[in-house]
């Protein structure tokens, strides 16, 4: 995948290119990002830019006008993901014709700044909760009416579970966070596998962050 | 051992306390507050009485009634004179001359394993001190296609109020002026020569 960052600073954007590339276990089917530009404002990449397939970008260069004049003519080609710990963000992307988006705060660690570049990558909408919370509120009637229909869909502490699987911790690790045995950790664990129909962590991760289930 | 450790921290302390003599708290009419450093001028044409502050950018962005509250609790109005987004940066001054500029370090010799230590006012704590290794330099590329330059990241703890703070190496001279923190554990902080040469050239249009 082809990503483009744009950012004033250019000490932010050295350092965002510094956590796309720190991978300890890239995995046998992660499509890496390449960087392939990088600009300090959108105009600089209208101008310049090859085409890209994810927008990486910080709050203070992104406006909605501006983002609607570089999109693709057309829609769905380009996802776009905002580095700001602004919750007004999210609403700038609401509705423009993007294959995928999200908003990610500067503290993100590089394993979350890179699974959010999958995940809008692969058309999903990620991002920090606190970041999504005006929109969240919105979009809570349609949720609740996924939730029904979904197949797979796991039970809250099953959830929670699996939000700590995909920041990597082990099982005992896990326990001690939820105040539970690891014992029934293992067990919500196996239960998460049959749901997801995974075969192991990495699979449940994946498949939780496909499936949305995963926040950031 | 036990005195080589006691001389070690003495050292340290020592070198601390001395950069701490130029490090400035900026207030922007804003909540919150960042770091600032007396910069050294080299200038012979510029009038006495007067010093400069370098600091981020994104310290005094958007501020109003730029206020630089010295070590002794003294506060200051502070102009601006010069500002660079792209590099974070940004040169103030105040009308008050005599006060001691901080050694600068020349980054380019800065080497990865190298012991740093960061001065600022993290959350708010006046002149609080962290210490860490130089953990990689990333070059980045200027807008000017022909420029890059190499961006110093470090373990060293730093929070909002860091901003504008002085890296410094184990002598007390500024290697970096600490930009941002990345990814939770990246201290994010722009070479010292990038800032003398932003404050060389801002000079040069004064």
């Amino acid at each position: 995948m082809r990503l483009a960052i744009v950012a004033p600073a250019i000490a932010l954007r050295a350092g965002l290119r510094v956590m796309l590339n720190a991978t300890s276990d890239p995995g046998p089917q992660r499509d890496l990002p390449q960087v392939v530009f990088e600009a300090s404002s959108l105009n600089e990449f209208t101008a310049l830019a090859p085409p890209v397939d994810i927008l990486l970008i910080s709050a203070e260069a992104v406006t909605r006008t501006d983002l609607q004049q570089v999109l693709p003519e057309e829609p769905g080609r380009l996802a776009v993901l905002v580095i700001s710990d602004q919750k007004q963000v999210a609403r700038q992307l609401v509705g423009l014709p993007l294959h995928g988006w999200g908003v990610l705060p500067v503290e993100a660690s590089a394993e979350e700044l890179q699974a959010a570049v999958q995940a809008v990558y692969e058309g999903l909408i990620v991002g920090a909760p606190a970041l999504l919370e005006p929109m969240i509120a919105q979009m809570q009637d349609v949720s609740s009416l996924e939730k029904e229909q979904g197949p797979a869909s796991l039970t809250e502490r099953e959830n929670q579970v699996l939000q700590l699987l995909a920041r990597g911790l082990p099982n005992k690790q896990i326990a001690v966070q939820l105040s539970i045995s690891e014992h029934t950790v293992k067990f919500h664990v196996s239960s998460i596998y049959a749901k997801l129909q995974a075969t192991n962590r990495t699979e449940a991760v994946r498949k939780g962050i496909l499936n949305g289930m995963i926040s950031l | 051992m036990i005195e080589l450790t006691t001389s070690l921290a003495e050292a340290t302390s020592n070198v601390v306390r001395r950069v701490q003599r130029s490090l400035v708290v900026l207030h922007n009419g804003r909540q919150g507050v960042g770091a600032g450093i007396i910069w050294s001028n080299n200038n012979p044409n510029r009038p006495s009485g007067r010093t400069l502050i370098l600091t981020n950018y994104h310290v005094i962005a958007h501020g109003q009634r730029l206020r630089a509250e010295l070590e002794d609790g003294v506060e200051y109005p502070a102009r601006l004179l010069a500002q660079a987004p792209e590099f974070d940066l940004a040169l103030l001054e105040i009308d008050q001359g005599d006060l001691p500029a901080a050694l600068i370090a020349d980054s380019r010799s800065l080497r990865v394993g190298e012991l740093v230590l960061a001065i600022g006012h993290p959350w708010g704590q006046r002149s609080a001190v962290t210490a860490g290794l130089v953990s990689g330099l990333s070059t980045a590329q200027t807008r000017d296609p022909d420029q890059s330059i190499e961006i110093i990241r470090s373990d060293v703890r730093l929070a909002p109020g860091s901003s504008g703070g002085p890296l410094i190496n184990a002598n007390g001279a500024v290697v970096g002026i600490n930009t941002m923190i990345l990814g939770g554990d990246q201290g994010i902080a722009v070479p010292s020569h990038v800032a003398s040469a932003f404050v060389e050239r801002a000079l040069k249009g004064h």
